[in-house]
């Protein structure tokens, strides 16, 4: 215990009161914090159009991002549950490129598949003879390839939607067929409403996931949030501000703000949650 | 007494890297440890450790263990270390930052060490001033620089240009980048997109007899002048010369991201030192010209340090530290292991010892800083607290406009108004 402890204060808490602390001030890390009081946060609210158009890159990437993946997730589970031959291979087949999603090979294969002359252009020049954009340095795409980069990676949710669905009866489906139920109706009915505890914990760790994404959005535009600031994520606009700026005080502050949406956000779906999530032994 | 734990902390750190020496033997306990923190490539890190390694065999009882990593970081990096009084004693430092540095009183003022081990009386005042602040020798020189055309001399040649020389205008530009777009339309074109570029922008300022920030820091550029500049692209292109938005948006700013290195576009913008980089990932041959010029204007290159090296303010060894600059910049082994990776040495001995080494680049190098050192306009002073921050605004600006997102005058005031505010708030 005592070593947890050590490790929490030392690693967790500190530092986060430090933060609190240095979101009120002015610090650039050469010269010492000066107290600014409320300033950084009257700026961000009042005169940053970075911050708001960072807000709202994040929020179109989650609203995308978070259900496809989650029902791509959910289809590809499906079709694993069935005992087919080589089940084992293919679950972790597609488990991989969760493992790789995040890597920086991955960001730089990205580049290359949605770039002006990449495969994704040759492809469609290939099959219905259209040129396409650079999908990757075109304002209004870019976001698009890293919402597909994400759903791509939907390894981790099918999993335990693989395991949820394990733990659902087999005479339920049985009563449902002798009842005349279609397969889709099966699903509908028993599926989806025995499977609302495991889709409703996969839903708030996406959710939390997508708020905190970083990295593929660093890699591909280099650091930049670029073209024209259309892959500025909220985390991205944090790491500029604090570590290409040096503006930890503001850095500071933009980090509580994404921690109170972070809870607003998971509070609001737990409430929600109370008129479509039933557990076993509700009801 | 803590100091003291880190250090060791942070020496055991580079060791398990592979990048020091040894570790807790008999010489190290005795001897006078220091770091040396450079920002680099491959090839630098290899020079830089053959001449700390030289140094090493030639005075006894000194280690150097030396770390490197990406511009990018370096920053960052550096800022923590020495906000936690934990600064390298070697700071390989940029002229942007060396005020910042020096004003803090994080650098060491490196008159205390001069002449005696440290002397620089070979180099050229031009060279050697570039290191100082407020009056004071923060950094030594270990090259020289200017901005310079990286350009494909196939390219050139199958529009019938054999070779630029300085005084190649704007117009020659537009008509050159014109032709070569018409070779392969579409695909590759004469110029990348240089409007997003700083070191453009400021070129085409100080081809007018301005810098592009005053000496107390404040913004020295119109909102009608920042106007004139995206004009001038957007004509470009227009007629194609220039490669459009979502080609220019792919350069990202590390060397191969340019549009020279991806195989879409005859010449970019860059640094003379740098052609060494660009020619190593290209598959065409390359050489460099100045930028475009402008007749009857000044040339608008200035001579610049590519990189500094500085001591700082805390280092325990000061006297050891100038020691090795001194080895560095002065002596046969130091000078000729670093080469001109830096650029073209400082000292007149130093430029003498590296010159029967050379090969057709690095000729080509010397050649080029000695011919803009003959037109060169004076240093401009370093740049603001908030100038990166300026770099890669404009960056968003110019492609905001590229793509059409607003027009040209829309894009000057948006970026003239940021500017301001970023320097203001800096």
């Amino acid at each position: 215990m005592t070593p947890w402890i050590l490790g929490f204060l030392g690693f967790t808490l500190g530092p986060t009161l430090a933060s609190l602390y240095l979101s009120f001030t002015k610090f650039d890390l050469l010269s010492s914090p000066t107290w600014v009081g409320l300033d950084n946060y009257r700026f961000m609210f009042t005169s940053d159009p970075r911050f708001l158009n960072a807000l709202r890159v994040t929020f179109v990437y989650l609203i995308l991002e978070v259900p496809l993946k989650l029902a791509f997730a959910l289809a590809v589970a499906t079709m694993m549950d069935k005992h087919i031959r080589g089940g084992d291979f293919y679950r972790a087949l597609y488990y991989v490129p969760s493992l790789l999603g995040g890597s920086v090979a991955i960001a730089v294969l990205w580049r290359q598949l949605f770039q002006g002359d990449g495969v994704v252009n040759k492809l469609l020049f290939a099959i219905f003879g259209v040129q396409g954009p650079s999908w990757i340095s075109t304002p209004e795409t870019s976001l698009y390839t890293l919402v597909i980069l994400a759903v791509w990676q939907f390894g981790s949710p099918m999993i335990i939607f693989l395991a949820g669905l394990r733990q659902i009866p087999q005479e339920l489906y049985e009563a449902a067929s002798i009842d005349g139920a279609t397969k889709w109706k099966q699903f509908a009915r028993v599926t989806l409403p025995l499977l609302a505890p495991v889709i409703f914990f996969n839903f708030v760790l996406q959710m939390i996931e997508a708020f905190k994404a970083f990295s593929p959005a660093f890699i591909i535009s280099g650091g930049t949030g670029g073209p024209v600031d259309s892959t500025l994520f909220y985390t991205l606009y944090l790491y500029q501000e604090a570590f290409a700026n040096f503006r930890m005080g503001y850095a500071s502050a933009l980090a509580w703000v994404l921690l109170i949406i972070i809870a607003l956000f998971t509070s609001l779906s737990f409430l929600a949650s109370k008129y479509w999530v039933f557990y076993e032994d509700e009801r | 007494m803590s100091r003291i734990d880190r250090r060791q902390f942070s020496s055991y750190g580079a060791a398990t890297l592979g990048l020091a020496a040894s570790v807790g033997g008999a010489q190290a306990q005795s001897g006078t440890r220091l770091r040396c923190f450079w920002w680099g490539n491959p090839e630098r890190d290899k020079r830089t450790r053959a001449a700390l390694d030289a140094y090493e065999k030639k005075a006894a009882g000194v280690q150097v263990t030396s770390e490197s990593i990406g511009w990018g970081e370096y920053w960052t990096k550096l800022a923590t270390q020495t906000a936690g009084g934990n600064a390298p004693d070697l700071i390989q430092m940029d002229y942007r930052y060396i005020y910042e540095y020096a004003r803090r009183n994080t650098l060491l003022a490196l008159e205390g060490v001069m002449p005696k081990p440290l002397d620089l009386a070979t180099f050229s005042p031009g060279a050697r001033d570039s290191g100082k602040v407020d009056g004071k020798l923060y950094g030594v020189t270990l090259g020289v620089n200017s901005k310079a055309m990286i350009y494909d001399v196939a390219m050139f040649e199958k529009v019938g240009v054999k070779k630029l020389d300085l005084t190649w205008t704007w117009d020659d530009m537009a008509r050159i980048a014109g032709e070569i777009s018409k070779l392969n339309p579409g695909k590759y074109w004469g110029t990348g997109d240089n409007s997003r570029w700083e070191q453009g922008f400021e070129h085409w300022l100080n081809q007018r007899g301005k810098f592009m920030y005053t000496e107390d820091g404040k913004a020295n550029f119109s909102r009608d002048e920042v106007a004139e500049w995206f004009d001038l692209w957007d004509k470009l292109r227009k007629t194609g010369a220039c490669a459009p938005a979502e080609v220019a948006a792919m350069n990202t700013g590390a060397v191969d991201q340019y549009e020279i290195s991806r195989g879409t576009a005859a010449m970019s913008y860059a640094n003379s030192n740098q052609i060494v980089a660009f020619q190593s990932i290209s598959k065409s041959k390359l050489a460099m010209s100045s930028f475009p010029s402008t007749p009857g204007k000044p040339s608008g290159h200035y001579i610049k340090p590519s990189m500094l090296m500085s001591v700082s303010s805390r280092s325990k060894s000061q006297e050891e530290a100038a020691k090795i600059i001194q080895f560095m910049v002065n002596e046969d082994a130091g000078v000729k292991a670093l080469g001109i990776e830096r650029g073209v040495p400082g000292s007149s001995e130093a430029q003498k010892m590296i010159a029967s080494d050379l090969d057709d680049l690095g000729k080509a190098q010397v050649d080029y800083v000695a011919a803009i050192t003959k037109v060169a306009v004076p240093l401009p002073p370093p740049p603001p607290k908030g100038a990166g921050e300026i770099e890669t605004l404009l960056r968003r600006v110019a492609d905001s406009v590229a793509f059409g997102k607003q027009d040209v005058k829309a894009g000057a005031a948006q970026f003239h108004m940021e500017a301001v505010n970023v320097l203001a708030r800096a």
